[in-house]
């Protein structure tokens, strides 16, 4: 009875937690935002539904190409839609979030007219199954909560790579870096692109338990907010803590309240901690503004 | 002002000429949203702070109008207060959380707050009738008279006037000046003294209340309101509009829905595409035309228009100042784990000039962050006139006559020269909101005054010519001296100058030198981080040496650059000792 809220909470709450983390992965160089990123995520898992569906290709070759397409839609965007805004003098106020929604805007359309509004299955990775097994948990949750602290660490162990630590030199001092011969635009480019393979895989990941479809990129795009929000931006281990307590917050309302619900009530503890805690759960503040 | 009436004039008389129901339907329509754009050019066009969900708020404003008039039988003229008061207050409690965070944050809470708006419109089933909405929502009556059709065409477009003039009124007020610093500059709003954050939330909840003005009209005109009139598209819709117009522009969204609306067969036709053609028109418009149809044209006429000779504003007597005492005592910051300051103390007496100099990184720039509470004190006291200000906050210690300039000067480039300086003024005004909102008698007269007094001090520093000049026309070494202007018209009783002299030429450097003792004479403290010792040498009275954070020397200037671990410091050890050897030979 508890414990099927828990396992819910886990589940939905790595989800919500690679989506944060895919923001952090922009937000360290570059400060800015992707608006689209919530319809990456949905891309990703619709694509690779159907890729699966009608191409019928091997699983894991089908994430591949996904990851490339959706990556390749995340560097697209910073040169088309973020480079060109943040290259203006004074870096272009903030421009980029209203350029970065219209992308977002975009993907949803293209994806709801070519795809239409039914949700798509996407199954697990074989041989994982969604049968739920012993405890009322099944092979593919396990594996998903085992996947996004994999995928997380991973990127921590490229953050102290001499490439990671200068995209957080980037986020420390642009003009400093720019002293040591760091490219700031090059950086920021790749760190879409890597944003845009954390995005797919999200999707990917999500694809099994949540339903594929069109309206999942605006719901996971506020989660995704909320859990970096609320855990720190900048700061991965706290986005993963904010997106397991949003989910649990989110099953415990659904079971207690009513589903619809969920949004509201965890959009308002979210709001109600900035209030009280503006750098988040694990955030630090950034002082250096003079 | 004046194109506004004409175009209020010719859409007065719009109902004679038009043929049918649907055209005065679409005209009233137009001006709903016009009212709901103008609120969101206030707050996204001016403040800079994008609201995604604008939507959410005109939803709201048109439920609680509807269920008032419906469930509860009041009458139209309370129940449009109310929705605009229910709008408000959501829209407060929004902007709370947003107080001390960055503009994006802002963004997507707008975002969340429309998402969680539409479930609720469909889950709160016995208050907002869920899916079927609220049914029958009554026309305005005054006695037995009923506004309808061309009556509530006028009433909707005498409150639409209404509101372009209350915003237009705040926008050439000091709000207006200070949202546009939040915009372009915050920190240049902080050093003068205002409050960002409260600023924020009262142009929140403004352009919240115009948004709930507009569901309620929304609301009338349609007499039914469901959850699925206030989907996602209308929040796009309106950014679109504001984009399309101008962000930022008086003008903006009046140009953006006209241009909507004069095409409304486009939209029918296109109804499929319309989302495709929103988002690709935000992009096109972000990347190839950020100010909108507005921002062209004035590119356009602008070249034509013959610039404004300088303003002859009536100029004031610059008014003495009293000079607070400065006493820095064993003050310390770190950052991470480097020392910038360490256990500094030093004295500036009430009146006089004093100067902080030491080589790039010896924590000068720091410990005058740390006097304006730019940055927080680790430990120490630091006292002006007296009064402890450490842990008030830069804003407050601003307020208390605490001014200073920047390194890189921070002006607001839309506004002009004058208007920059009027900035510094900001918590001198005493005319309340609405006041300045009704541009009444007692906000005339002040703002006619604090542009005299603006005026007098950019007479003072040698711009007065340029007065009327978009600050980022401005050359770098004059910008400065606007900065300087603009402290000064805060009646500072401390001025704090961040390396005045950096990057100009010998003449001006003359200008600036004779500038600074001017101020000095008016009877302010003044306390200068400067490279150029002979600058230095020519105008304080004393002098403070930093060397990595630590102090190296303390006196007149005289002594002070005789003092060898002072040469040492700025020329190198090795300099010095080559000097010595030279002697020697």
């Amino acid at each position: 009875m508890y414990l099927d809220v828990l396992v819910q909470a886990l589940t939905a709450g790595s989800i919500y937690a690679l989506v944060g983390v895919s923001v952090n992965v922009i937000y360290r160089p570059t400060n800015t935002f992707n608006l689209a990123q919530g319809n990456l995520v949905m891309l990703g898992a619709i694509l690779c539904a159907t890729i699966l569906g009608q191409l019928k290709l091997p699983w894991y070759l089908a994430a591949g190409i996904t990851v490339v397409v959706i990556s390749g839609i995340a560097w697209l965007t910073h040169l088309v839609a973020v480079a060109p805004i943040l290259s203006r003098p004074g870096g272009g106020g903030h421009g980029w979030l209203v350029s970065t929604l219209a992308v977002g805007i975009l993907i949803e359309d293209a994806v709801g007219k070519i795809v239409g509004p039914d949700p798509q299955r996407l199954p697990p990775p074989p041989p994982l199954s969604t049968e739920l097994g012993a405890l009322g948990v099944s092979s593919y949750q396990v594996a998903l909560v085992a996947g996004v602290v994999a995928i997380v660490a991973a990127l921590e162990i490229f953050y102290r790579s001499r490439t990671g630590r200068a995209i957080l030199a980037i986020a420390e001092d642009r003009d400093a870096s720019l002293l040591w011969g760091i490219d700031p635009t090059r950086l920021a480019r790749m760190s879409f692109v890597l944003s845009g393979v954390v995005a797919a895989l999200a999707g990917i990941l999500a694809g099994p338990v949540f339903y594929a479809s069109v309206g999942l990129g605006g719901s996971l795009l506020i989660k995704g907010f909320e859990a970096a929000a609320a855990g720190g931006i900048g700061s991965n281990r706290g986005v993963i803590l904010a997106g397991f307590f949003i989910a649990l917050l989110d099953a415990i309302t659904a079971r207690a309240l009513a589903p619809g619900y969920q949004d509201a009530v965890s959009f308002v503890a979210v709001l109600l901690l900035l209030l009280v805690r503006p750098q988040g759960l694990m955030g630090r503040t950034n002082l250096r503004t003079v | 002002m004046r194109w506004m009436i004409a175009v209020t004039a010719v859409a007065a008389l719009l109902p004679f000429g038009l043929s049918g129901e649907y055209a005065l339907l679409v005209a009233t329509q137009l001006w709903v949203f016009y009212m709901v754009v103008v609120g969101l050019n206030l707050l996204t066009g001016y403040g800079g702070q994008t609201s995604i969900g604008h939507g959410a708020l005109v939803a709201v404003g048109a439920y609680v109008a509807a269920i008032g008039m419906v469930d509860y039988k009041l009458s139209f003229w309370l129940a449009l207060p109310l929705a605009m008061l229910g709008t408000g207050a959501a829209g407060a409690l929004m902007a709370l959380p947003t107080f001390r965070l960055s503009t994006w944050y802002f963004a997507l809470i707008t975002l969340g707050f429309a998402r969680v708006i539409s479930g609720l419109l469909v889950e709160l089933e016995p208050i907002t009738h869920g899916f079927s909405g609220v049914i029958g929502v009554p026309m305005p009556r005054v006695g037995g008279y009923e506004f309808s059709g061309r009556a509530f065409y006028w009433l909707v477009l005498a409150l639409a006037f209404l509101a372009y003039l209350v915003t237009s009124n705040l926008i050439g007020s000091r709000y207006g000046r200070a949202l546009m610093a939040l915009r372009d500059n915050p920190l240049a709003g902080i050093g003068a003294g205002i409050s960002l954050g409260r600023l924020k939330i009262m142009a929140f909840v403004y352009s919240a209340a115009l948004a709930g003005a507009g569901g309620a009209m929304f609301a009338v005109q349609k007499t039914v309101i469901t959850p699925e009139d206030f989907t996602t598209d209308l929040s796009i819709f309106f950014l679109l509009v504001v984009v399309l117009g101008g962000l930022g522009r008086r003008h903006g969204p009046l140009i953006g829905a006209l241009a909507f609306f004069l095409l409304p067969e486009l939209l029918t036709d296109l109804q499929k595409w319309r989302m495709l053609i929103y988002g690709a028109g935000l992009l096109l418009l972000t990347i190839y035309a950020p100010d909108g149809i507005a921002g062209a044209l004035e590119g356009w006429f602008g070249r034509f228009r013959p610039r404004k000779a300088a303003a002859s504003a009536p100029v004031s007597a610059l008014p003495q100042l009293a000079g607070a005492e400065l006493a820095v005592a064993a003050v310390t910051k770190t950052f991470g784990g480097v020392t910038a300051v360490a256990d500094l103390s030093l004295q500036v007496p009430a009146g006089t000039v004093h100067a902080v100099v030491g080589p790039n990184g010896s924590g000068k720039t720091t410990l005058l962050n740390l006097i304006t509470g730019f940055y927080p004190v680790d430990g120490g006291r630091i006292l002006v006139a007296g009064t402890d200000v450490v842990g008030r906050g830069a804003t407050a210690i601003a307020r208390g006559g605490v001014r200073r300039t920047f390194q890189t000067p921070k002006l607001i480039p839309g506004l002009s020269v004058i208007e920059n300086v009027m900035l510094g003024a900001f918590t001198a005004e005493t005319a309340s909101l609405a006041e300045v909102a009704l541009n009444l008698p007692r906000a005339r007269r002040e703002a006619a005054e604090r542009r005299a007094e603006a005026m007098s001090y950019l007479r003072f520093v040698g711009l007065d010519v340029r007065a009327d000049d978009p600050a980022g026309d401005i050359p770098h070494g004059q910008q400065r001296l606007i900065e300087i202007a603009r402290a000064l018209v805060g009646r500072p009783s401390l001025l704090l100058l961040d390396e005045p002299a950096a990057g100009l030429s010998l003449a001006e450097l003359d200008g600036l030198c004779a500038l600074i003792k001017a101020i000095a004479a008016l009877g302010t403290t003044v306390v200068i981080v400067e490279h150029h010792l002979d600058l230095v040498a020519s105008l304080a009275q004393s002098v403070t040496v930093l060397d990595r954070g630590h102090l190296l020397a303390a006196g007149t200037p005289e002594a002070v650059f005789r003092d060898p671990g002072v040469i040492a410091a700025y020329m190198g050890a090795r300099a010095l000792s080559g000097t010595e050897a030279s002697h020697a030979a």
